[in-house]
């Protein structure tokens, strides 16, 4: 053979294998099983001895190792639902949006729309021994996750320091957050629980959590370990929304036009506490020109 | 058997530059031994790092690596070179690599001889291909290639296998010591991938031992295996070296020893301190 010859030769051999890895595993019993009977003749024959048996290997290392990186990505989202219903929706999911990339985290980006635009109903299947699962924690639980996700893959960013800017500036400029930094408003206590479950191995589904009375917001950062958390006072979360938005004076002046009588006596020192952490913590990377 | 064995290897050369001891004893870095090894820096010869792992923009990783890489010697051990597709070599993973290498500093780089993508989709798998002269010379000049863009030794590593192709014309280590001698890089030889794929496959993992010349061995590669319910071994990284790969590790040792050695440990990942003891019988078992 010459040598494009041989690349189409390689290119049908490596187009047959690619579909069989990508067949999907068949949950019907219970257990995640290789559908052998799916594999094409012709990559059967091109095989020596347990052929059938054999590719398998291969296809269930495929998707154990997908859903695997799923599992660890989406981890909340996951105990959740259950690995077992999880997987499930992960496999789906991987079928419409399978690997091109090298970097195994790409494969996990989209999980959260995908639930959002594909399940439907208010609530999701658990299986006989959970009750069905509000779409709503369900979504909430997916986009914490996706925040985790999006705040520990963020690149490197520069450190903001106050010193470096006039008092004029930093009250008339817009601070620019960082991208390693998200903001998350909750109404079941799930960030709780998904620190609650991290050295939980079980695979049963999680028992859902009660209803919050109020929702609650966090602030997710990077730190030496990773992904640090911190909830918020309500007027905290609103100030660091006002700062997306406003500079830093008008936000402050907002704020204290939102604050009730009592919360205003305090607010001055309280915003420079706040403000102070989320210097210390790296919330912004600079301010806008 | 299957195919051709080679004969005795040719004249040992002089031995590659590895840029570490020739006896050195690494470990494959991995997320769980972090705290422990924030906490305690044990001594010992190195580390190996999965290149993909510290390929992209996430700061965490490439921070943690900074600070390991500043107390040991760093080498790079990919899964996404893809060498053997029918797809040309990605162009903005090479450069990833080299960036990641020039940082790092890093005696050498190694990956696979198998393909993990075709048609715009990434298997995520090392995956075989039939063994016949006509990709040698495909992978050969590929590796060639990979070898000149990082301006440092690159090693390829034999696979673990559980089909053979019934187009295949040749063995195993006929394929890979030609590619290797053709390429004009090296072995990073796995052990412990020669007896999986040897029992898999019904050949003698000592005919491939001997084939190999050991003058062009970069680090061999040791680690766990286990065994589906049919009888077929699967390269799982999930428990220590059994004793049959210990005696083909002290075989390859007594052949062209010494090489720098390292131990893989990829799913229930022991404490650290676990993992290095398993990694200091190499010593013992060496002699």
């Amino acid at each position: 053979m010459n040598r494009s010859a041989t690349e189409a030769w390689l290119a049908d051999l490596q187009r047959r294998f690619g579909e069989l890895l990508r067949t999907p595993l068949d949950a019907s019993s219970g257990t995640f099983r290789a559908q052998t009977s799916r594999y094409a003749p012709p990559l059967l024959a091109a095989v020596q001895d347990h052929a059938r048996e054999r590719l398998a290997v291969y296809n269930r290392q495929y998707w154990f190792r997908l859903l695997t990186v799923m599992q660890t990505s989406w981890p909340l989202t996951a105990r959740l639902l259950g690995m077992f219903h999880f997987n499930l929706h992960a496999q789906e999911f991987l079928l419409r949006n399978a690997p091109a990339h090298y970097d195994l985290h790409t494969i996990t980006l989209g999980f959260d729309r995908y639930l959002a635009d594909y399940l439907h109903g208010d609530s999701i299947d658990r299986g006989p021994r959970d009750p069905a699962l509000p779409k709503a924690i369900l979504l909430e639980a997916a986009s914490i996750d996706a925040a985790f996700a999006r705040v520990f893959h963020a690149p490197p960013a520069p450190t903001f320091d106050p010193r470096n800017y006039t008092p004029s500036e930093l009250a008339q400029r817009k601070l620019v957050s960082s991208p390693a930094l998200a903001r998350i408003e909750e109404r079941w206590p799930l960030i709780e629980l998904r620190f609650a479950l991290r050295d939980d191995i079980s695979e049963l589904a999680a028992a859902v959590p009660s209803q919050l009375t109020a929702a609650q917001c966090w602030a997710l950062f990077r730190n030496a370990q990773g992904v640090a958390n911190v909830r918020l006072a309500p007027l905290q979360a609103r100030l660091y929304a006002l700062l997306e938005h406003s500079p830093l004076g008008e936000a402050l002046a907002q704020l204290e036009g939102e604050a009730s009588p009592a919360a205003r006596a305090t607010l001055p020192e309280q915003t420079r506490t706040w403000i102070a952490l989320g210097v210390a913590n790296a919330f912004w990377v600079g301010i806008a020109d | 058997m299957l195919g051709t064995e080679m004969n005795a290897p040719a004249p040992k050369q002089a031995a590659v530059s590895r840029g570490l001891p020739a006896d050195a004893l690494g470990l494959g870095l991995r997320l769980p031994h972090y705290p422990y090894l924030f906490e305690h820096w044990p001594e010992f010869g190195y580390f190996e790092v999965i290149s993909e792992n510290f390929m992209g923009d996430a700061e965490p990783p490439a921070r943690h690596l900074a600070r390991i890489r500043e107390r040991y010697s760093v080498v790079m051990h990919g899964v996404g070179l893809n060498l053997l597709s029918h797809e040309p070599l990605s162009d903005a993973y090479l450069d990833a690599l080299c960036r990641l290498a020039d940082k790092l500093d890093a005696p050498f780089v190694s990956d696979h001889l198998c393909w993990t993508g075709s048609h715009g989709y990434n298997h995520h798998d090392l995956l075989p291909v039939p063994y016949v002269p006509e990709l040698i010379e495909l992978a050969a000049e590929r590796a060639h290639y990979v070898q000149q863009r990082l301006g440092r030794p690159f090693g390829l590593e034999n696979l673990s296998s559980y089909v053979s192709f019934s187009e295949s014309s040749m063995s195993e280590w006929e394929f890979y010591t030609r590619v290797v001698q053709e390429a004009g890089c090296h072995y990073m030889l796995d052990i412990n991938n020669i007896y999986v794929s040897s029992q898999n496959h019904g050949f003698d993992a000592h005919s491939y031992l001997r084939a190999i010349d050991y003058a062009r061995v970069l680090q061999v590669h040791l680690a766990g295996h286990s065994r589906e319910p049919d009888g077929t071994i699967v390269d799982t990284h999930d428990r220590p070296v059994c004793d049959e790969v210990w005696q083909l590790y002290a075989a390859a040792w007594k052949l062209g020893g010494p090489f720098p050695t390292l131990l893989e440990w990829d799913s229930a990942i022991p404490a650290m301190p676990v993992a290095l003891a398993e990694l200091a019988r190499a010593s013992t078992v060496r002699g």
